[in-house]
């Protein structure tokens, strides 16, 4: 069942995030947005897809570090964030790689990685959410100005999907956190524990679906 | 054609009575409800359906399958878990194997008629039912092997003789005292197989021995007027008081047995343990009975209880049975539904420890066996060690060492744990194939190397014979008094008496005073005393009498030999050194050989008094003595000698020396544990998750030694991980990761707490947004 149900939510996530990515690429090029046809969208996707094969990954992932060491934000914040991503990541390929392909339960050295980074992906949520929280905020001011932070002074527009999954991301971090933190309390029955890791999985999950879309946002969608 | 007609006829007819017959002589009794057990108030049959009458002379043993069967379906109890081991190809999980131990030749094998991993098929072995049911009769139920069709006369048995042993139907179901378990053993030692039942039963006692009859008497023979005192032919005398005007008998039966007759056949105890210390089965203290879940219905195919069974079986009523199926409700982890709480099975909630353990681990893992300790524990069982059989000799054996729990996986893949023994048998390796020799050709083959103790034992018998010593012969050596027991064997206790001018010495112990055989003297003296003549005369003349004497008994002392010589002793100078302390010796062709050779004093003084029975030296001697009379048959084709002890197989290497090395066949034995389930407060992991999860924990680290019969360096070592396929460095650090866990949890908490407190801000923020409070307040 959750495999089934992570396999769909993230075909119809990433085909949503494709289409938004069209439409939007398209509205910039021409303002007529009923001029819209499927063939159109479909070898727009074959050429995006094959596109990714052609330039080269090398470049690509330098393209993103760059990005990403490149936040406007202090040291501590971001350090903050980039171990709060690679946590992230490795969490959910060490979840998410034995939920869905392999037929047993984390186990091994990949069960200990899963552990220790759980905790430094927890420590790492709490800070992003701590000095981030200001900027996500649901405040009528969107303009945001980081000069109280940092020594330069940048302003950062921060949509309101971005707000909405800022804080989807966080609200499964904080019940993956709390799921793991009760599985080790010798609080729950055996089928207590099992509704518990449900949860987690689900969490998981959520927490997945929302960090692609944030990321989406922040980065893919935020091209001029 | 009127008379094919005819011939038709009558054949229908004859077949439709045949089975009628067939039919009515097995009443099938349908339960009518009642939970009440009927008195057993009924005559006696004997083998061949007649009626017994006490009275008479020459009474027969009852017979079960004729008594009992008259009600009960004997044929159908016959296919029972408890007599199917040979005919039966469903062999389910591994259980306890029978284990043939023969102490001379240090042969620990397990046998089993059903296939289960490292245990031998007697077939294999050239084991006949005749020779199985001798050596395990003694815990046998009677039927199965022990009951075979073809009892006519051969010379591989002598089924004709002692009758086969049918269903001890009372073995499990008396509920009478009387039962003797002790008696029936005693029967079956003495070939009485079909009296054993009416012996046990304490009905009759049965006097004569079948083993002493000659192999062409049977039963039709009857008594044998002209010998009451050696081959007396067995017979019942009834106990007339049990019988009714009728001559109906009273049985006391259970109709679920009770524990105590399981445990004649199933007991298990800690070696270390003393009677008081010992716990009942949590269950059995709750007022369970074992067949209260060990069930079963006139077909008595047991309920086994293991995870697992339903599946095999395909009967889905045996799911209650298990520990999970009546504790959780479940067959398995997220398994199909049974019946839960049956018997008032508790719920385990099990709070705090992580699903994977209920995926990866038995219930028995925290719950059965002894204690988690330091060492594994050592365990008897009844059918392996011979336990409950009581009367003036010892029956029970320190061979199979057996060990638990070992935890290992089961065919399930579950881990569980395990008895554990280790093998130890002689064999011929011809290839990959490994053939175990039987420990009579093994003795044969040895030429008197194995036979060492006996050996020493029977000179100082023979010593004893001298009517002039006062006291028991006794071997002095290495500061040790090896005195003959009434086994044959030797009995050994420290010596501290004065130091010896000898290393060795043969003496007399007398009111816990040991003095030389022959009292220090001058040999050189014209005239010797009469008593120290008298007393060599005497002790050379019962060595004259020892029957595997190499030569001449004779005494040297300083230059001087003496030795009988029609009926006199005869002195004579000796050649060669001088000797400064009288020597007892075989003197052959004018050599002179010590009473007991060098390598059966080392001999002695290493295996004695020590549970392992051969030394290295033992087994070089004798793969050299089978490679000698294989290659004197020229027969190269034989394939190499082994001998199998503490994990190890030791051969001869090509300059004809022992060495030791790994060999699938060498590797232990294991069979899962179900009992004794400990209390909740016992289980494993009460304490926490370090129970187990630490860095030198017993569980993954604990090591199981290589024991075997062989006195030897060259032992096995495994380790928990190893049974378990865990790697070490993992485990190690997983269980250090337990140190650090109280900080992860302080981190999450703290973690939780931040993010928990921010979000509940927000919460209200937002609330108070579209609540409007925020606006009307600005």
């Amino acid at each position: 069942m959750f495999s089934i149900l992570t396999f769909f939510s993230l075909l119809v996530l990433i085909s949503a995030l494709f289409f938004h990515h069209y439409r939007r690429i398209r509205n910039l090029i021409s303002k007529d947005s009923t001029d819209f046809k499927i063939t159109n969208y479909f070898f727009w996707q074959v050429k995006r897809i094959s596109g990714l094969f052609k330039t080269s990954i090398k470049k690509d992932c330098q393209k993103l570090l760059h990005k990403v060491l490149y936040l406007r934000y202090p040291t501590a914040e971001k350090w903050s964030i980039i171990l709060l991503s690679l946590s992230f990541v490795l969490l959910a390929a060490s979840g998410f790689i034995y939920a869905l392909f392999i037929t047993q339960s984390l186990y091994g050295y990949p069960l200990l990685l899963h552990v220790i980074l759980g905790g430094v992906f927890s420590v790492c949520l709490s800070v992003v959410v701590v000095l981030q929280a200001p900027i996500y905020s649901f405040n009528k001011e969107v303009e945001f100005s980081k000069d109280t932070f940092e020594r330069r002074e940048v302003k950062k527009h921060v949509t309101v999907a971005q707000k909405i999954l800022f804080w989807l991301f966080v609200i499964p971090g904080l019940l993956l956190a709390l799921t793991a933190l009760s599985l080790m309390l010798p609080v729950f029955s055996l089928p207590a524990q099992l509704v518990v890791i449900d949860i987690h999985r689900y969490s998981a999950l959520s927490a997945l679906l929302s960090a692609i879309a944030f990321t989406y946002f922040t980065f893919i969608n935020d091209v001029k | 054609m009127n008379y094919k007609k005819t011939l038709f006829f009558l054949t229908v007819s004859l077949g439709a009575v045949a089975i009628f017959v067939a039919v009515a002589g097995q009443i099938d009794y349908k339960w009518d409800g009642s939970r009440t057990t009927p008195v057993h108030q009924i005559p006696l049959k004997d083998e061949f359906n007649q009626n017994i009458i006490p009275t008479e002379s020459y009474p027969l043993p009852y017979s079960t399958r004729y008594t009992c069967g008259l009600c009960h379906e004997y044929n159908k109890i016959h296919n029972g878990l408890h007599f199917n081991a040979a005919s039966s190809d469903k062999h389910g999980r591994p259980g306890e194997p029978w284990v043939w131990v023969e102490s001379k030749t240090g042969t620990v094998l397990p046998l089993s008629y059903r296939s289960w991993k490292g245990m031998w098929n007697p077939k294999e072995l050239g084991l006949t039912p005749w020779n199985f049911t001798l050596l395990f009769g003694r815990h046998m139920p009677g039927g199965g092997v022990a009951e075979p069709e073809d009892v006519e006369p051969n010379p591989e048995s002598r089924w004709n003789v002692s009758g086969s042993i049918e269903i001890n139907c009372m073995g499990c179901h008396s509920a009478s005292t009387k039962q003797s378990f002790s008696e029936w053993a005693k029967q079956i030692l003495r070939q009485n197989f079909r009296w054993a039942s009416t012996a046990a039963s304490g009905m009759g006692e049965v006097w004569g021995m079948a083993s002493r009859l000659p192999g062409t008497w049977d039963i039709f023979d009857g008594p044998n007027p002209d010998d009451t005192e050696w081959a007396v032919v067995p017979s019942v005398r009834y106990n007339l008081n049990s019988f009714d005007s009728k001559f109906r008998v009273f049985f006391d039966i259970n109709n679920k047995p009770e524990d105590s007759r399981c445990l004649t056949c199933h007991s298990v105890s800690p070696v270390y343990l003393n009677k008081l210390d010992l716990d009942r089965d949590v269950h059995s203290t709750a007022g369970i009975n074992c067949v209260d879940c060990h069930r079963n219905n006139i077909n008595h195919n047991m309920i086994r209880g293991y995870e697992g069974e339903t599946k095999e079986s395909h009967n889905q009523q045996i799911a209650d049975f298990s520990c999970v199926g009546c504790h959780t409700g479940k067959d398995s982890f997220k398994g199909t539904k049974t019946t839960a709480g049956r018997l008032g099975a508790p719920y385990p909630k099990h709070k705090g420890i992580p699903a994977v353990h209920f995926k990866k681990l038995s219930c028995t893992v925290c719950h059965s066996g002894p204690l988690l300790g330091k060492d594994l524990t050592r365990v008897r069982t009844s059918r392996a060690n011979r336990l409950g059989i009581y009367g003036r000799a010892q029956w029970f054996t320190d061979f199979p060492h057996i060990v638990e729990p070992v935890f290992l996986k089961d065919q399930a893949g579950k881990i569980t744990p395990h008895r554990l023994m280790w093998p130890a048998y002689w064999g011929r390796l011809k290839g990959e194939e490994i053939s175990p020799l039987k420990p009579a050709d093994v003795q044969a083959a040895a030429k008197g190397l194995l036979d060492v103790e006996e050996f020493i034992a029977r000179i100082l018998i023979t010593f004893s014979q001298n009517t002039e010593i006062e006291g028991i012969p006794v071997l002095i050596t290495s500061s040790k008094i090896y005195q003959p027991n009434a086994d044959g064997g030797l009995d050994i206790s420290p010596y501290s008496g004065e130091m010896l001018k000898a290393e060795i010495l043969w003496a007399v112990k007398n009111n816990g005073k040991t003095t030389p055989l022959i009292p220090d003297f001058d040999p050189g003296a014209e005239e010797m005393e009469v008593e120290i003549e008298t007393r060599i005369q005497k002790a050379l003349e019962a060595l004259e009498t020892f029957r595997e004497a190499p030569g001449k008994p004779a005494l040297i002392y300083k230059n001087f030999i003496y030795q009988v010589s029609e009926g006199y002793l005869e002195v004579k100078q000796k050649q060669g050194e001088t000797v400064e302390i009288p020597q007892w010796c075989w003197k052959k062709d004018n050599k002179i050989l010590p009473l007991a050779s060098e390598f059966q004093i080392r001999t002695v003084v290493a295996t004695v008094g020590f549970e392992q029975s051969l030394t290295e030296e033992q087994v070089e001697l004798v793969l050299k003595s089978m490679a000698e009379d294989t290659s004197s048959q020229k027969n190269q084709e034989n394939g190499e000698f082994f001998y199998i002890s503490s994990g190890k197989m030791f051969k001869l290497n090509g300059t004809g020396q022992l060495f030791a090395s790994e060999h699938p066949a060498a590797e232990p034995v294991a069979w899962p544990l179900g009992h004794q389930v400990r209390p909740a407060q016992q289980s494993l992991g009460i304490n926490g998750c370090t129970d187990c999860h630490k860095r030198r924990s017993a569980f993954f680290f604990n090591t199981v030694e290589g024991i075997g019969p062989l006195k030897t360096q060259n032992i096995a070592l495994r380790s928990m991980y190893n049974f378990m396929g865990k790697d070490k460095a993992y485990q190690k650090l997983f269980g250090l990761s337990f140190l650090i866990r109280p900080v992860f949890k302080v981190i999450l908490f703290i973690s939780s707490l931040i993010i928990g407190s921010i979000l509940l801000i927000l919460y209200f923020k937002v609330l108070g947004r579209f609540s409007g409070i925020i606006e009307k307040r600005k």
